[in-house]
């Protein structure tokens, strides 16, 4: 009889219960994963001191092939080969990176448009981080033009890499972001904390998604208000919000809309003392200009991150009377610049004019980039918490090696920038001073190669990530709930971050 | 009787009239029009295209891996029958090949990835269920190198914004990417 009833199971029957069964493993999973994080939580709490994360996304894919350049004459050569005319950097316009040669015997110059990046490395408050990229597990050019090796889902697309990137978990769907799963961890050591421990400056994100922690979003000029509501009318709202009702759904939505007047209102006031120009040694540019002849505009990022410094700054001021700081143990930003998906119009470079190769987009974007790191590292030394936080930046991927005409196209590996503490003569928690990783063998087709000039990433970003979560305050037990995939790696630390 | 052969015979040189504007006419489908963009107004003649000419993309269910179409890009001579097709206008070739990446989409849920060449294999069966997403009639051609060429002999440029969205960029008729004729589809 039961064989009888077994047999006759259609498929869409079969498919109806196998559904349920599925969600039913997948609600399990989430709750299992959300009560490991309780309990970790719980574990990471004898957190005392202070410390913040800025990531510093580069929207588009950043073409690092022109960040970093090799300054051995025989690697410059061949790099000027590939990328001449419209890419190649004149060698004699590079920042070098005086006095410093990798373990591989690489030496380096960054972008013209970097002369600060340059003075940060020299000051040992730079690390540069070669070749990483998003990975399922380590893939090499055999086993990627074979089919054996496990690629991250979706490579060289927007969307599904910038989500990657800021997941670091590429073979999964998408449900919180590793900031997010930091925050979730570390958010209790935030005792009584006026604000999230999550902010970001560029809107909703994927890097802050967290299951307990919600990333709260403010402006370049403070607390995102009511339009148009202020003196009394602001007054009579904050009273209507106040009264009772017998809707439970008005009641809620009143007590969310008061709560985020409130809070508002209170990180406006928090940040007030630091608005000024002049509190700032090093002030805060809000006009870039690109060096070597190049163009002036407005700078993004630079208010992205002064918002982030007074942030800062109010965070770790003591809570309560008179200091009204927030108090707080812990804080994430997110900031963002977009522009770098440079297609065309990388460089200025014409035929008539081939030393404006180093102006145009790409130029101006490591002009803002590099201006503003440094002011900002500079803002950090003044507040005397210049190793209580480190800026990184991430992007979609790196571009194509050769030139597509006009520019650059979609790449995977990239190299990318860590910024902050005293220096490395100094125990600043960034040993700078250093590039981390390896090199790419600059040769299309060559071992790092898919076959078209992207890399193949030789450094997983969770490896990167893995490393900065560990100076955040992640501890060796939780690093695996935060980074499920870093045990397919074989270095989990990098070593580019020193206790602190 | 007579009538009757009369008869015939005139319903048989219809037939064969109407066969034949059939096959030199190049209708569009119908869910091509209005997705594709460029600057200019006018469909531009298609121009003749010089050196090796890309081979036609040969209807298949799965039969035509990828390797096979490398092999037959590399061999001029290997250029299959459908090659007696006729040309269709540039932007009917675009449109059908965002009509393909919606194929391989709506088969595996989700875009090919890679760079020309890697896409073009994809979509002519170097995917999990080898199938061939290209028609003989899509006008779609591989040149030398693998990569699948607009309508003026010029590879396209497939821009992946996500795993669902995929922008084709043609180069139009100067046969120069990024310039005020590209045109463009989604």
């Amino acid at each position: 009889m039961n064989e009888k009833n077994i047999s006759v199971i259609t498929r869409r029957q079969f498919l109806r219960r196998v559904g349920c069964a599925a969600m039913g493993t997948a609600a399990m999973t989430a709750a299992i994963r959300d009560l490991r994080f309780m309990n970790a939580a719980v574990a990471q709490s004898n957190i005392t001191d202070y410390k913040a994360l800025v990531c510093i996304f580069l929207q588009g894919g950043n073409d690092s092939n022109n960040l970093v350049v090799p300054t051995v004459p025989s690697e410059y050569n061949n790099y000027a080969a590939i990328r001449t005319p419209i890419l190649a950097l004149p060698a004699g316009s590079l920042q070098t990176l005086d006095g410093y040669t990798d373990p591989a015997g690489h030496t380096y110059g960054l972008h013209p448009a970097c002369p600060e990046l340059k003075t940060l490395f020299s000051e040992g408050k730079l690390a540069i981080l070669l070749n990483t990229g998003t990975l399922v597990y380590p893939i090499t050019r055999t086993t990627y033009l074979n089919g054996t090796g496990s690629k991250p889902p979706q490579l060289f697309s927007h969307a599904d890499q910038q989500t990657q990137w800021q997941t670091s978990v590429p073979d999964q769907p998408p449900t919180t972001g590793w900031g997010g799963r930091c925050a979730d961890l570390l958010n209790s050591v935030n005792v009584n904390a006026p604000i999230s421990l999550s902010v970001s400056l560029a809107g909703a994100n994927t890097f802050e998604i967290g299951n307990i922690v919600s990333q709260y979003s403010v402006s370049t000029s403070g607390a995102i208000s009511l339009a148009g509501v202020s003196g009394a009318r602001l007054a009579a709202l904050t009273n209507l919000l106040g009264l009772s009702y017998p809707n439970m759904q008005a009641q809620a939505y009143a007590g969310v809309a008061a709560h985020s007047i409130n809070t508002g209102a209170l990180l406006n006031n928090a940040i007030t003392n630091s608005a000024p120009t002049n509190f700032w040694t090093n002030p805060f540019p809000t006009i870039i200009t690109t060096p070597n002849g190049g163009g002036s505009f407005g700078s993004s990022l630079s208010s992205q991150l002064k918002m982030i410094a007074r942030l800062i700054e109010a965070g770790n001021r003591a809570a309560g009377s008179p200091t009204n700081g927030f108090g707080m143990r812990r804080q994430i930003f997110f900031c963002q610049v977009g522009g770098y998906d440079l297609h065309t119009g990388q460089t200025n470079y014409t035929a008539t004019n081939p030393n404006n190769v180093i102006l145009g987009a790409h130029a101006n974007l490591f002009a803002d980039l590099s201006q503003s790191l440094l002011v900002f590292q500079r803002a950090m030394e003044q507040l005397g918490l210049q190793n209580k936080v480190t800026a990184f930046t991430a992007s979609d991927f790196g571009r194509t090696f050769p030139c597509n005409g006009q520019g650059s196209d979609h790449g995977w590996g990239s190299h990318h920038l860590i910024v902050g503490g005293a220096g490395a003569t100094n125990g600043g928690s960034v040993a700078g001073g250093k590039t981390y990783g390896t090199f790419p063998t600059l040769t299309v087709n060559g071992p790092d190669d898919t076959g078209t000039g992207r890399w193949i990433p030789t450094t997983a970003i969770d490896q990167y990530f893995g490393t900065i979560a560990t100076w955040f305050g992640v501890d060796s037990g939780n690093l695996a709930t935060v980074f499920p995939n870093l045990g397919r790696f074989a270095t989990p630390n990098l070593g580019f971050m020193n206790p602190s | 009787m007579k009538k009757l052969w009369a008869v015939v015979i005139a319903v048989a040189v219809i037939v064969g009239i109407y066969f034949l504007e059939n096959r030199n006419s190049t209708p569009m489908n119908p869910a091509a029009r209005g997705t594709v963009s460029g600057n200019n107004s006018s469909e531009p003649a298609v121009p003749e295209i010089s050196g090796t000419a890309p081979a036609i993309l040969s209807a298949g269910t799965g039969a035509n891996t990828g390797t096979d179409l490398a092999a037959r890009a590399a061999s001029p001579n290997s250029t299959p029958a459908t090659n007696e097709l006729p040309s269709l206008p540039p932007l009917t070739v675009l449109d059908n090949a965002r009509l393909a990446i919606h194929g391989y989409n709506a088969a595996f849920g989700e875009n090919p990835v890679g760079n020309n060449a890697e896409i073009t294999a994809a979509l002519t069966g170097k995917n999990p269920k080898q199938i061939n997403f290209i028609n003989a009639e899509s006008g779609l051609r591989v040149d030398a190198n693998g990569e699948m060429v607009d309508g003026y002999g010029t590879p396209l440029f497939f821009h992946q914004l996500s795993g669902q969205e995929m922008e084709i960029r043609s180069a139009g008729e100067d046969r120069k990417l990024w310039t005020f004729d590209d045109q463009v589809t989604r």
